[in-house]
This record gives structure tokens, sequence and C-alpha cells, in this order.
């Protein structure tokens, strides 16, 4: 079939702002978006500049803005965005972050305040001979926030984080969330300080845009919530 | 690098596409917020009014009860319910209260807004009529 494409371009070293660039490009009814974006790298314009590495929805990099909707451009089917584009598909660079070329975004506001919540496992016991032990049920307790692959399709869909970049931003606290509840983990007290700083999470306005953007499915405004009341009661239990 | 201006990275708040009910009970939060807001300014102004005398004031009443007033009194009470009772909403999610629920509590806020609200205009209608 044939697909029109709708593409945001910026060239730094030529424009001053950025422009749509349309493409009509031959594809499956089950390619993906991304199938569709290399068909325009690879036979029309090699000037475009995206980011993808695994193209499986593992990785995280192609996360990007399709028919105003944050997305993995792997995990999308031309015949699912086309039906919602009546017949073009939009693609945008995520939202909320300074545009380096086309689609790739500058990362760094992101990865910055991803570092603040020092997500690495902090336990200052002397290493065991072999595994910390933990339970099933202490593995459940914190499940779902180790799906995050830091594509950052949540944090630039929030609107708190739009409008002042210092929010932390939900994937920063998922993050946390993920040690902050793991019983091996003794890093809690620190990570909930930052947390409960002027940009942290208080600034969580349960919109739910990160959830309906998130491709791994994690419930994040609960993961926010339950690391507010961390911070209110002082139990992580 | 480009980056967006500020008003258009907060502008995306509008956006409603690829948002369910969280993102429209959030706009809609904002702007009944701005227009209650708005409504305040303007209840002071009138409110000035009463400095002036009983006879300002009465022609002032005598305007309100007109149908165009009351229907514009109806749309204050849909924008201060709606306030107030996404704002019940809202602190009961911050509480991590009902979360995995928001979408069912955000239709039963508007269920329980346009229900009052239509009770309200019945009644103001039926006094003043």
């Amino acid at each position: 079939m044939k697909v029109r494409l709708r593409i945001q371009r910026f060239n730094p070293e030529k424009d001053r702002k950025p422009w749509w660039g349309e493409y009509e490009v031959e594809a499956e009814p089950v390619d993906r978006v991304l199938d569709a974006l290399h068909y325009v790298k690879w036979y029309i314009d090699g000037t475009l500049a995206l980011r993808r590495s695994c193209a499986h929805g593992i990785c995280g990099s192609d996360a990007m803005r399709i028919n105003g909707r944050n997305r993995l451009a792997c995990k999308v089917l031309v015949r699912e965005a086309m039906g919602e584009g009546r017949g073009v598909i939009t693609v945008q660079p995520l939202p909320g972050l300074p545009v380096i070329k086309d689609l790739v975004v500058d990362m760094e506001p992101f990865f910055a305040n991803y570092r603040k919540v020092l997500p690495y496992l902090i336990n200052n016991d002397p290493p065991p001979e072999r595994e910390r032990l933990q339970t099933p049920e202490e593995r459940d307790r914190y499940d779902d926030t180790t799906k995050c692959i830091l594509c950052a399709a949540c944090t630039t869909s929030c609107p708190s984080f739009w409008a002042n970049r210092e929010y932390i931003g939900p994937a920063a606290i998922v993050q946390a969330h993920r040690f902050i509840f793991d019983s091996r983990d003794q890093g809690a007290t620190e990570r909930l300080r930052v947390l409960n700083e002027w940009f942290g999470v208080w600034r969580c306005r349960t919109i739910f845009n990160c959830v309906e953007a998130c491709p791994r499915g994690i419930q994040i405004t609960r993961a926010i919530e339950e690391v507010k009341l961390a911070i209110l009661t002082g139990r992580l239990s | 690098m480009k980056e967006a201006s500020r008003w258009k990275r907060a502008g995306g708040w509008v956006d409603l596409r690829g948002r369910r009910e969280g993102g429209l009970a959030f706009l809609l939060m904002r702007l009944t917020g701005i227009g209650l807001v708005i409504y305040l300014f303007i209840h002071l102004y009138v409110l000035r009014l009463l400095a002036q005398g009983p006879e300002a004031w009465d022609a002032f009443i005598a305007m309100a009860k007109s149908p165009l007033f009351l229907a514009l009194d109806g749309l204050l009470i849909l924008g201060i319910l709606y306030h107030a009772l996404n704002g019940v909403r809202v602190t009961l999610l911050g509480l991590g209260i009902g979360v995995p629920h928001q979408a069912r509590l955000f239709w039963g806020v508007m269920t329980l807004t346009l229900l009052m609200t239509a009770v309200a205009v019945y009644a103001i209608f039926a006094i003043t009529g």
C-alpha cells in the first residue's frame, strides 16, 4: 500500500525553524512506522536523522511522536497509524526536549534527571558469598518498574515537564521506585530526599499522559503515588 | 539545537491526541480554573455597586434576572461543580487512593457535575421564573 508520511524536519546548519517534509512510500499494512522511516532514509532522502538500535521495542531508542502520541516507531504498525491519521502518518521528535536534528532530540536533560535518583543498587553490607537473596513477594513488590527501558516517551508526554524541565519526570521516579522498594537496597532515604525536593514527585498533577505513553505498560502514576506515600509516612511497606 | 518556545511547549496540554480521561480531566481543570479566577474579578468588580447605593444595586439585580444572565449562572455552576468535584478526584489520586480507577472516577465526576448542574439550572429558572 502507498503510505504518506509527514515528517518534521530540522537541520541546524540550514534551517531557522522546523518544516514539514512529505514523503510517499510503499509499505505493507503490517510494516512498522520505523520501516517506513527507513524507506525514506534509505531510498528517498538520506539526510533524514533518527535514532534506533534494536528496532524491536527493547532498547527504547526510537521513541518519537507519531500522530501526536509519544511511541516507539518500531511498535506501531503502518495500518494502525494510517487509520489514526486518516491516510497520513505524522512523525515528530519527542516534545519538551531540544531538537538536535530532525527526529533526534537532546536526551541530556532527561538523563540528568535520571542520574539524580541514584539509579543503582546501594548496599553497604559486605558482599555475601552468593546472591543477595529475596523472596518472590519481595521481588514482586517492584516488578512493574523494572520494565522501564528509558525511552523518555513518558517524561516527554508530561505537561509538568514541558512547563519546566527541572521537574524530575515520571521516568526518573519509576527508576527510583525500582530501587526504593527493593529489599536488598539501602539507599531509599537518600532517594526519597531527592524526590521530596521542589521539583520532585510533588510536581506530578496526575494527568496520566505518562501511563498512556509508556510502551511497556508500566502503571507509572501508581508508582509515583507509592513514592509520595513513602515520603509522607516514612514507611516502605 | 532547536528549542521550542516555552509557550509552544506548555501549549501541548490542549493537544488531546492520544490522551484519554486523565488528560481531558487536566485540561478541563485548567480551563475551569482560569475561568473561575476571571469570574472572581468580575464578581468583585460588580460588588463595588454596593458602595454606590441601593439604586445602582437594584438596577444590576434587575439585569441579572434576564434569561441570558441566568444561563451564564448555569455555566458558572457547571464550572464550579466540575472544578470542585475533580478537585476531590485529584486529591484522592494524590493520596494514592483509587489510582487504577482514575478513568471511572473521571466519568463519575462528569456525571455528578452534569446532574447537579441540571438540578441547579432547573431551580434557578423555577425560582426566578
